[in-house]
């Protein structure tokens, strides 16, 4: 009558132990999921690369893209080194065949010699674009920091319009 | 009594194994947490593009747009569609749907998935996403988004990244959009990763609320550390908290980060990934990973996306010429 009790016993215990190595082993199934997604998210840092200075600069991006206009560059762009506003065109006779050279046009701000070339109107586009990006979010001016700069683009501007070529179209 | 202590040490051990594992569990959820973000536009099953049927190059699974007239209706789930191309394929619809309004003689498009048949009247069954009526019964284009545009490789043009053997597809207009190499310059901060793309689509709309698409390659060799390069997900997270930081003063502010693994209809493995900011700008992250480099994508827009039908159709040349 012991023996028989103590072997149910022993089988009890035998189960509950089985059943504990099965619930482990379900929850071990269950762990592992998530536990490969941490780990595969787990961080990586990347080599020459600032954290101030992201490979990808959105801000200026955004700034950018609200002034970019269709047909503003050449397509391949591998080629296109500046951009340049023809000031004069001339049609030369080489060896038979006829090519218009451009050369660049510079103007006289205050002594200074400006070449109006593709950085320039970049730079004067993207102050453009600021300047409706501050007023369509009714972001004010800081005047001693914005200013100055608006100041000589907007003088840049005047001067290339007074010759009569619209820099915003080019 | 020795097997009772022993039942109890096991016991004990177990609750223990049981509680550690617990907090891992707590662990791991708080992670992925941090994930729960609206789909990506750009991974989202309502916007998908569709190749056009073609009975010679076509495989099982894939994601087709078929045009023709209404063979037979079988019952309110099924109906033999006689394509275009002569052949037949079977259209399913799933479990909440019916065919109302589906008759015989009538022309039809369907856009689903393609799945084998062991019918010999049919060989295939196309798992039906939309069904289009009006549209009429043949397809001249490529590609198509249901309700939305089509896509045909012949006046598109080809772009390949220098360097590498990423190749796409972009709609023509697209050429004109191209950000030229001083605003390259400004965009792209590490020379490395300025033999990338980058298209202002507004600017085919003459919009000032800047959407873009930017395409360029990510060199392992050049950013990773040898112990890191198997982790794609983490390079990943890397990539886009590089770019949108949680926190930066400025402009753009309060990225937030949501992983979303690709959805079916792709040959390679494509990972999602949208981060929002605070001034409305969502940027969405496509990556695919290539041996040894990855293909970064980037699609920016404010509020609605317009040109998502494009970004779409760039996407899957990539994905079909890789």
């Amino acid at each position: 009558m012991i023996s028989s009790s103590m072997s149910k016993r022993s089988l009890k215990s035998g189960n509950t132990r089985l059943k504990g190595i099965r619930v482990m082993f379900i929850l071990m199934l269950l762990f592992s999921y998530p536990l490969t997604l941490g780990l595969d998210f787990a961080d990586v840092t990347l080599k020459n690369t600032d954290e101030s200075d992201p490979m990808v600069d959105l801000g200026e991006l955004i700034e950018i893209g609200g002034s970019h206009i269709p047909g503003d560059n050449e397509f391949i762009t591998e080629k296109d080194e500046t951009e340049t506003v023809s000031s004069q065109e001339t049609t030369t006779q080489e060896t038979g065949r006829t090519e218009t050279v451009k050369t660049p046009r510079t103007v006289t701000i205050e002594g200074r010699n400006i070449t109006i070339d593709g950085q320039i109107i970049s730079e004067i586009k993207t102050v453009v674009s600021r300047l409706k990006y501050y007023e369509s979010n009714d972001i004010p001016v800081n005047l001693d920091t914005e200013y100055a700069e608006l100041y000589t683009y907007l003088e840049v501007m005047d001067a290339v319009k007074e010759s009569g070529v619209n820099v915003l179209d080019n | 009594m020795k097997k009772q202590i022993y039942r109890r040490k096991t016991d004990k051990s177990i609750i223990r194994i049981i509680s550690v594992m617990m907090c891992m569990l707590c662990w791991c959820f708080s992670f992925a947490g941090a994930f729960s973000y609206d789909d990506p536009v750009l991974n989202d099953e309502d916007h998908m593009i569709y190749r056009t049927y073609d009975p010679d190059n076509v495989s099982v699974g894939e994601d087709i747009v078929a045009a023709g007239t209404v063979d037979s209706v079988l019952d309110v789930k099924n109906f033999i569609l006689k394509t275009s191309s002569d052949g037949k394929i079977k259209v399913s619809v799933g479990l909440t749907d019916n065919l109302s309004g589906i008759s015989e003689g009538m022309d039809v498009r369907v856009y689903g998935t393609l799945k084998t048949s062991y019918n010999r009247s049919y060989k295939y069954i196309l798992k039906a996403h939309h069904i289009e009526t009006e549209s009429g019964a043949f397809l001249k284009d490529d590609y198509y988004v249901p309700g939305g545009q089509s896509y045909s490789n012949g006046s598109s043009v080809t772009r390949n990244l220098p360097g590498d053997d990423i190749s796409y597809r972009i709609p023509s207009g697209w050429e004109k959009v191209i950000a030229n190499n001083d605003e390259k310059n400004r965009i792209f901060n590490i020379g490395d990763i300025q033999n990338g793309d980058c298209y202002y689509l507004n600017a085919i709309d003459s919009k000032n609320e800047t959407e873009c698409f930017i395409i360029y390659d990510f060199d392992y060799s050049r950013f990773l550390y040898d112990s890191d390069r198997n982790r794609t997900g983490g390079i990943e997270k890397a990539i886009v908290e590089n770019i949108c930081p949680k926190a930066v003063s400025g402009m753009i502010k309060n990225a937030t980060f949501m992983p979303k693994n690709a959805v079916a209809g792709f040959e390679h493995d494509i990972d999602y990934y949208i981060a929002m900011y605070e001034n409305s700008y969502s940027v969405e992250f496509v990556f695919v990973p290539l041996e040894d480099h990855m293909c970064v994508m980037l699609y920016i827009y404010n509020g609605e996306p317009v040109h998502l039908d494009d970004v779409l159709y760039v996407i899957k040349s990539l994905d079909e010429m890789l």
